[in-house]
């Protein structure tokens, strides 16, 4: 076989992969066009008798934070406004070095508390436990710097009701969002945990940790992750409810039945991906051990998270995001191809490694084998345009329809000059922005692949959030 | 949308003045707008109550409302068909009481629920006993979805009829059943209840049949089967044994409780501190002293634990 025939099927393969990917993801699509009817059918206003309030299981909110001084005040609050009977709040400060427990007690009026601490599931050691004296439903846990899991095991260890929701210290919760995404674990005695959309915030007005306006971002990036986000929960994790094999909850909103996780062992504090790695081993227990279970995904209840506004965050960001997702398909690696791993072992798991987790390996060589065997006269124009037209129209294709979505399930932007911005956005974010999130991604592969050193790094918060939260 | 839009503002206003009795003339309803009324005229149903629900109905017959929606109730769409079933419900059509029961026994969850609704508010003398006997085997009727319903009739109603649905199941030896039924007792009348409660707790052996059936205690007269069961087995039960303790019992179940404070579940002792701290006459210096005298850690922290937390209230 000469080269050329070797490039020929390369180019050819690449070519398979973009028309794979593009096939596999609107198939997700068809199957959230599926699951839009059932969700929007239960919302139907005033005709199915409301869940009478005695039944709505009490939540144990719980806020890990880690150096959020500057909004973890406002944070609390806009839990505080959640429309819902009865839930405490569990904010466990991990470790901050900066003035976070401070800003609790001073806003809180903090005092000691002698808890008889339930240590349910092993964390860093906890210092003390505080109780407001002006919100008897906030208590703050103190404890060693042990990473966001082991700081939402150790809330989860102090929860006193049967149901834990873990939310991020930055984000917006919506006031019937906890009403909402508790709802399936109200009506289906199987379902173990729930979550719902995340939306970017920057762009919103945002008082005193209320959510006073939508609004878009002014800046590219945070409009580009808007448009990204709108996608990856509208079929991303929509598509997978009717198969029940819906792969992540995200960490800044979701709602678990305590008992389930606590079996499950709570959150691994060794991986830069929780959240996922959670939602892939409560599916390889419960699927292995053929007990019934249910992960739910809604797409009404809201919550709102800042978006990083600086390149260098949203790399580090990026980098962690797929690195994570290298460590949590590597740790649950028994539900792939199991006889009785379900949709989730032998479509699920296998679309994330080979859409999600190598995706932008194979993607990037794609675009730079292509572009080198053009530019040197290897490939034809037909099979370059061919392969640039492929690319380019899907990733287009794919936000417009996760916009359609957002029209036809929340329509939260609702101003009409919004919709116009976010079609352009759709547009635009696939020449250039969608290729450097993939390069930032290969990185984070590249880490995970070699094992580098874990690092976190530091979020900057938005300007309008730290000023007005 | 736009059309939606100008609906509501022609017919909101409107609706909301006949919540009142009003002689005057109503414009026409444009078939146009006949969904959206029927949709914005249910909504206003559900949040009243008494003779403005009558007025409503008035209102809706002399618009021609009622033939509109029954020609929604036998749509295709579902959406409209769901609208027209709550809104013949509030227009307490009697006639369809059959057709509403067999969506009830066979249709899916969302529907069924509708019908059921719909066929509570026409007769509840019908309807409340078939609600009930097919909420105790549909699981995907949310038990706090039937209270809601349950709760609009009159509870004097509701006990008789729940039960009776308890003896039934009870009879079939329907374990699940008798659970879910008894989870719903807060939408019936207590003392209605009271004998049934009681019956189960003396003859069922199945722990999460007499854990629901503690949570329906209602009289301190029946607490000698709380004492009973704070030593059985299942922790749940002893939990919810502790906490019915907290609610009825008196100062004879200081020492059972002080013992339950010892319990290897955390639950167990949280609940039996907490209990201590309700009994009658309990003060926080009695609750100071005994926790001083605890040689047992693990209840010694947890009684101290609810000091605080009484001392904070």
């Amino acid at each position: 076989m000469n080269w050329h025939a070797v490039i020929d099927v390369a180019a050819w393969l690449f070519l398979a992969y973009f028309v794979t990917l593009g096939a596999g993801y609107l198939l997700l699509n068809a199957c959230s066009l599926l699951e839009l009817p059932r969700q929007l059918e239960s919302r139907l206003p005033g005709l199915l008798p409301r869940p009478h309030s005695r039944y709505e299981p009490p939540v144990s909110v719980v806020m890990p934070a880690f150096n959020e001084e500057a909004t973890i005040a406002a944070a609390v609050r806009s839990i505080l406004q959640l429309e819902y009977p009865e839930f405490e709040v569990i904010v466990v400060n991990d470790g901050s070095r900066d003035g976070t427990l401070e800003a609790l007690t001073r806003e809180f009026s903090l005092v000691p508390f002698p808890e008889a601490y339930r240590r349910q599931m092993e964390t860093q050691p906890v210092h003390a436990v505080y109780r407001s004296t002006s919100h008897p439903n906030i208590r703050v846990i103190d404890k060693d710097n042990g990473g966001k899991g082991d700081a939402s095991n150790a809330g989860i260890n102090a929860a006193r009701y049967p149901l834990v929701c873990i939310v991020d210290a930055d984000s917006v919760l919506e006031r019937t969002s906890l009403r909402h995404v508790v709802l399936p674990l109200i009506t289906e005695p199987h379902t173990i945990a729930s979550g719902g959309c995340v939306r970017i915030v920057n762009g919103c007005e945002v008082h005193g940790g209320f959510l006073e306006k939508i609004g878009l971002p002014r800046k590219f990036l945070p409009l580009a992750q808007v448009a990204e986000y709108l996608r990856g929960f509208l079929f991303g994790r929509l598509g997978w409810v009717p198969m029940n094999a819906v792969p992540i909850i995200s960490g800044a909103f979701g709602v678990f039945r305590k008992q389930a996780l606590v079996a499950a062992g709570g959150y691994r504090s060794d991986t830069l991906g929780e959240d996922m790695e959670l939602i892939l081993r409560l599916h390889r227990l419960n699927r292995l051990a053929g007990r019934p279970y249910r992960i739910a995904f809604l797409v009404n209840p809201v919550c709102w998270t800042d978006g990083p506004e600086s390149p260098g965050v949203l790399r580090g960001q990026r980098i962690r995001w797929q690195r994570g997702l290298g460590e949590s398909l590597a740790h649950n690696r028994g539900l792939l191809f199991h006889r009785r791993g379900g949709a989730a072992g032998w479509l699920m798991f296998p679309f994330m490694v080979l859409f999600e987790l190598l995706g932008p390996l194979v993607e990037l060589s794609g675009y730079l084998f292509m572009a080198a065997g053009f530019a040197f006269g290897f490939i034809s124009p037909a099979i370059f345009w061919s392969f640039m037209l492929l690319a380019l129209s899907l990733g287009i294709l794919l936000s417009i329809s996760a916009l359609f979505l957002e029209e036809i399930s929340c329509h939260t932007y609702s101003r009409p000059g919004n919709l116009f911005v976010l079609i352009c956005m759709a547009i635009v974010e696939n020449f250039g922005y969608h290729q450097l999130v993939l390069l930032w991604r290969l990185q984070g592969f590249y880490r995970w692949a070699t094992s580098a050193p874990a690092e976190w790094g530091a979020m900057t918060r938005s300007a309008s959030l730290q000023k007005d939260r | 949308m736009a059309r939606e839009r100008d609906a509501a503002a022609l017919w909101i206003p409107l609706i909301a003045r006949y919540m009142e009795p009003r002689l005057d003339t109503l414009p026409p309803l444009q078939r146009r707008d006949a969904d959206h009324f029927v949709l914005l005229w249910c909504r206003a149903q559900d949040s009243v109550r008494g003779q403005s629900q009558d007025h409503l109905r008035e209102m809706a017959r002399r618009l021609g409302a009622d033939a509109h929606a029954r020609r929604m109730f036998r749509s295709r769409s579902l959406r409209r068909r769901l609208v027209g079933t709550v809104a013949l419900g509030h227009l307490q059509a009697r006639d369809l009481a059959p057709s509403l029961q067999t969506e009830i026994a066979s249709g899916p969850a969302v529907p069924s629920l509708v019908a059921a609704k719909a066929l509570v508010r026409i007769d509840a003398s019908i309807g409340v006993p078939c609600v009930l006997s097919i909420a105790a085997h549909r699981e995907d009727w949310p038990l706090a979805s039937v209270a809601t319903m349950l709760k609009e009739c009159a509870s004097e109603s509701v006990g008789p009829a729940l039960s009776s649905a308890i003896r039934i199941a009870m009879s079939r030896g329907d374990d699940v059943g008798v659970e879910r039924l008894l989870r719903l007792h807060i939408a019936a009348d207590a003392h209605a209840m009271r004998v049934v409660v009681r019956d189960v707790l003396a003859t069922s052996t199945n722990a999460e049949v007499l854990a629901a059936a503690l949570a329906a205690l209602s009289h301190a007269g029946d607490i000698a089967h709380a004492r009973r069961l704070l030593g059985h087995p299942e922790w749940f039960l002893r939990v919810a044994a502790a906490r019915e303790l907290g609610r009825l019992g008196d100062e004879s179940d200081v020492a059972r409780l002080s013992t339950a404070l010892c319990d290897s579940s955390w639950w167990v002792r949280y609940r039996a501190a907490q209990a201590l701290s309700q009994l009658p006459d309990m003060d926080v210096a009695q609750l100071s002293e005994m926790a001083a005298r605890l040689t047992d850690r693990y209840a010694a922290d947890m009684l101290r634990q609810i000091l605080a937390e009484r001392c904070m209230r």
